[in-house]
């Protein structure tokens, strides 16, 4: 495969900068004390697995689509004899 | 602090409101005789209660009769206004308690005024106080008193409470049941943030022993709506740790858990006839105090 336009391709690690967002958005999480968590345990044994599935879900995608941009910027070229202009 | 120092759980207003307030019990108490003491405007209602074996020093004029001239035996009547009320005021400080939301005070603090004035009026109508704190297990524990004087160190203690850990309020029900000696009545001041079930089996075990179980159940205005939005990560106050929540979804199923778990408990009550009394901290110690006085 050749590509037209490398230079796309140097961009890639960008497709990195969401999984760093995503650990650094942790960090800023908003905290609250409240006296018990018994009514939230309840009512969400499947809500919290099913967020975390929801969250990785979007970061994949985020992921690809970076690098699928890119990938297509760089316009590649399956072996061809000829070259187009 | 000063001979008629303030308390700060006793203000001298809420002990002024207090004066027309008469706690009474539904089930016969084992205390000490103080028929005598008892102003002619108590014991109204001249409930007969049991029988009891003649003891030098009982009025004579007590004496059943008719029992000694069947069966030679010196009896007294005993009626449930003879006997003085043994009352323990169970507090719970764990961790929860701390707890303040859009409420006027914390639960502790409401809770603090709440056992403040009770310990207050059973003294005031001749009958004895105890202030007995928990959380996971009995943390403080006060003879019980039918003097003003020796009630003075529990309102300090309530002045200087801290805050336990994680509560485990059925424990602290059975060993109750344990400590408490015989037939009396006890108040317990609790958010009660525990499986209904556990806590029923607690209260049975005070009934079964004869005991009379009143529940103050407080809770803050916040928990009890939610009004809370946002993705927010919980911190538990009772030591359970945390959990990452959706406020925004989780509101309309946490009102129902908590809608079935009130239901529950109430009724749970009621079965074992136990006295539930349900109080925000919104709402005023006094009307509080009201829903438990005696009626008639």
């Amino acid at each position: 495969m050749i590509f037209a336009s490398p230079i796309f391709l140097y961009f890639l690690p960008a497709a990195g900068l969401p999984v760093l967002f995503h650990l650094f958005l942790k960090q800023k999480k908003r905290q609250l004390l409240f006296p018990t968590l018994m009514f939230f345990h309840k009512t969400d044994p499947k809500l919290n697995s099913r967020r975390k599935i929801h969250q990785l879900l979007l970061l994949l995608m985020r992921v690809l689509l970076i690098a699928f941009i890119l990938l297509a910027l760089s316009r590649p070229k399956f072996q061809s004899s000829v070259q187009m202009g | 602090m000063s001979e008629s120092g303030e308390y700060r759980y006793l203000p001298a207003r809420m002990a002024e409101r207090l004066r027309g307030i008469e706690i009474g019990v539904r089930r016969p108490m084992d205390g000490s005789n103080q028929g005598l003491h008892r102003s002619p405007a108590f014991g109204s209602s001249v409930e007969f209660a049991e029988y009891r074996e003649y003891m030098p020093g009982d009025p004579i004029s007590q004496i059943d009769w008719p029992v000694y001239a069947r069966s030679d035996r010196y009896v007294i009547r005993r009626f449930h206004e003879d006997v003085s009320i043994r009352c323990y005021v169970l507090l719970d400080i764990s961790g929860s308690m701390g707890y303040k939301g859009s409420g006027a005070m914390s639960k502790i603090e409401y809770g603090s005024y709440l056992a403040a004035a009770m310990l207050y009026v059973m003294i005031q109508q001749s009958d004895t106080s105890s202030l007995i704190t928990f959380d996971s297990q009995i943390r403080s524990h006060h003879e019980p008193t039918g003097t003003f004087t020796r009630l003075k160190p529990m309102l300090l203690d309530l002045d200087n409470l801290t805050l336990g850990k994680a509560g485990d309020i059925e424990a602290v029900l059975h060993n109750a049941a344990e400590l408490i000696k015989g037939r009396a009545l006890v108040m317990i001041i609790s958010d009660f943030l525990q499986d209904p079930e556990k806590i029923i089996r607690g209260i049975n075990h005070l009934y079964h022993d004869g005991k009379d179980v009143t529940l103050f159940h407080l809770m803050d205005p916040t928990e009890l709506n939610m009004p809370i939005s946002g993705l927010v990560e919980v911190v538990s106050m009772e030591q359970e740790g945390k959990l990452i929540v959706d406020f925004g979804r989780i509101k309309e199923s946490y009102l129902k858990q908590l809608r079935l778990y009130l239901d529950q408990l109430r009724t749970g009550c009621q079965r074992i006839r136990a006295d539930y009394i349900f109080a925000d901290t919104g709402m005023d110690v006094y009307d509080a105090i009201l829903q438990r006085r005696k009626i008639g």
